[in-house]
């Protein structure tokens, strides 16, 4: 058997490229076969474990699945804002937590989630160093933003510019960090997460003047006694120093400011229950189960189950005669070989045997490196789905 | 006197095929300790008879007995165990194995058997004895024709075989290497009392046996087309 083995392994060394052709082509099959599985059930797993994370989703009326995709993943989708007015109204039921989430920023490609204060508690997030933020300006980093970034509480960085060449759009807001969340392996750990009314500042809702009479030259465009008229490219960005923090306002009802939605954590099941009845009462908002819209999403995908199998099966069909194949081809190149054993007095079955562990290790080699490619396909899923 | 070595009595062998020929034997023998060389032109049944002393064939009619064993008595798996443990194969085609190195191929047969420290030392030692000892960490590849020549003769000799069967063990040697192989052979038949079977064409081999026959002596039918 040791005899059997050492052969068996030299020649499979000896053979790297045979070995691998062969290893890669067995490896690729398994991984066929088992990916979409695999990739199915983490899917499945990992949202509905964040589905359960929050019992009802309210936003604007539109697509359900956008509305979730915006509040739990903090996807840009194509939904209606609800106003703020909305998120106090659901609140004063008395029946649960009602937290507003405006999603449409982002810094560095990472999505800028204003929140209320509650969604830190709700989401029993925690920050591993500083704090969360409680004035406008600041930002809380999630666990791979500030890796990823290098940011440290203290350092400063500027959301991403919505419109390149149209003017009238509010110009980047410079955000200073004030903390890092703990790692949480969900898609907080790559968010930004600030103050709603830093959110309003950014999109130009909430403002504050300075002192044109201040600005250097090269910013005005022209200068007399009675009027300064600055330059319309003035300013590439805003930072809302403590100084001007007194002086940020609006010209609007705070009732009637935008949210993308807001995630709603009632007190219990009935309060779900009435809840969700109320907000979807007059066609104004709809409010939404999570879990439900997940399992809704499934059983379409596991209708098409046959299918799967049916494929699988043709997959492992021809996995199968692949590897007969392999094994056909790779007797015959060895044929001198087997000669010479035979010439020596080597058993038949040990020549057989040799023909089986060579089979033995390809599929060996093939099945870890299916492993790995399952493990990497896994990998890549739970970071787009953020988890 | 101690018991034949080899043991041919009554034996038939027809051979099939383009150029088909029949073999007899009515009575050989050769001893321990014996250098034979069996001669005779290119398809007269040198390599046949090779293989029916091998067990690789098996007679029609007649009793085969090498090292002890009675091949005609024994199944394949028996012939090829006697091939293995009492037998050293050198054959014309040199059977080297291509992925494995000089000395890996050298130590095949102890591999196959399951052994391992003392023949490292033998090897070493028959590669030396051979001059191939600076070559034991190449593939045949990467071997000249005479050098692969010596790697099978030193695999042949490696177990220190009661017989040695020998298919044209000098035919892509020069002279000098052709002697060192001759040397090495005569030494094994009397340091083991072993007996060394030769089929050859070469004359300076032919002269180093202590006796040697024609095969077509053996034929008891003319050789056929081919031979």
């Amino acid at each position: 058997m040791r005899a059997l083995a050492r052969l068996a392994w030299l020649y499979a060394s000896r053979t790297p490229v045979q070995t691998a052709i062969v290893s890669v082509g067995v490896a690729v099959s398994l991984a066929l076969l088992v990916t979409g599985r695999v990739l199915i059930s983490r899917a499945e797993m990992s949202l509905t474990a964040r589905a359960e994370a929050v019992p009802l989703v309210a936003g604007a009326p539109g697509s359900r699945f956008d509305l979730a995709l915006a509040l739990l993943y903090f996807r840009p989708t194509p939904i209606a804002p609800m106003t703020m007015g909305d998120v106090e109204d659901a609140a004063t039921l008395g029946r649960g937590v009602v937290v507003p989430v405006h999603a449409s920023l982002t810094a560095g490609g990472d999505p800028v989630v204003a929140v209320g204060y509650e969604f830190f508690e709700q989401r029993a997030l925690a920050a591993a160093e500083g704090r969360f933020p409680i004035r406008l300006g600041e930002a809380v980093l999630g666990w791979d933003t500030a890796r990823r970034s290098g940011l440290v509480v203290g350092d400063t960085f500027r959301t991403d510019r919505r419109e390149l060449f149209d003017l009238s759009v509010a110009s980047p807001i410079v955000l200073r960090v004030v903390g890092v969340l703990a790692h949480t392996g969900s898609v907080d750990d790559g968010a930004v997460f600030v103050d709603i009314q830093t959110a309003w500042l950014a999109e130009g809702i909430l403002h504050a003047h300075a002192a044109a009479a201040t600005l250097p030259d090269d910013q005005i465009q022209t200068r007399t006694e009675r009027s300064v008229v600055v330059e319309p490219t003035s300013r590439t960005e805003r930072d809302v120093s403590a100084a001007e923090q007194a002086d940020v306002h609006m010209h609007a009802d705070p009732r009637s400011l935008p949210v993308t939605g807001a995630l709603v954590f009632p007190a219990s099941d009935k309060d779900l229950t009435i809840l969700q009845t109320r907000l979807n009462g007059d066609g104004r908002l709809q409010a939404v189960r999570p879990v439900a819209l997940v399992r809704e999403l499934f059983d379409v995908v596991f209708r098409l189950r046959p299918v799967l199998d049916g494929v699988t099966g043709l997959l492992a069909a021809t996995s199968i005669a692949m590897i007969v194949l392999a094994a056909v081809l790779a007797a015959r190149l060895r044929s001198e070989e087997f000669e010479a054993l035979d010439h020596l007095g080597t058993p038949r079955s040990f020549v057989i045997g040799l023909v089986v562990a060579q089979t033995a290790i390809n599929l060996l080699l093939g099945m870890l490196l299916a492993g790995l490619l399952v493990a990497g396909a896994a990998w890549s899923l739970d970071r787009w789905l953020g988890v | 006197m101690a018991e034949p070595a080899i043991e041919l009595r009554g034996v038939a062998f027809r051979y099939q095929g383009p150029g088909g020929f029949r073999l007899h034997v009515d009575r050989f023998d050769a001893q321990p300790g014996e250098v034979v060389a069996c001669v005779g032109p290119s398809g007269s049944g040198k390599t046949t008879l090779l293989d029916l002393l091998a067990g690789r064939r098996v007679p029609g009619e007649g009793a085969v007995r090498v090292a002890s064993a009675d091949l005609g008595r024994l199944d394949l798996a028996g012939r090829r165990r006697v091939r293995l443990t009492r037998l050293g194969i050198i054959t014309q085609s040199l059977s080297l194995v291509a992925h494995l190195t000089a000395l890996e191929n050298i130590l095949l047969p102890a591999i196959l058997m399951g052994r391992t420290p003392r023949p490292h030392a033998r090897a070493h030692e028959l590669a030396g004895a051979l001059e191939i000892g600076h070559l034991l960490g190449r593939r045949p590849k990467r071997l000249s024709q005479g050098e692969r020549q010596r790697v099978a003769v030193a695999r042949g000799l490696l177990l220190e075989p009661l017989v040695v069967l020998a298919d044209e063990p000098t035919g892509h040697l020069d002279a000098a290497r052709s002697a060192l192989v001759i040397d090495l052979l005569r030494m094994h038949a009397d340091s083991h009392a072993a007996c060394v079977f030769l089929a050859t064409h070469d004359q300076d081999v032919v002269s180093a046996a202590d006796r040697s026959f024609d095969v077509r002596e053996l034929t008891s039918e003319p050789i056929g087309d081919s031979a």
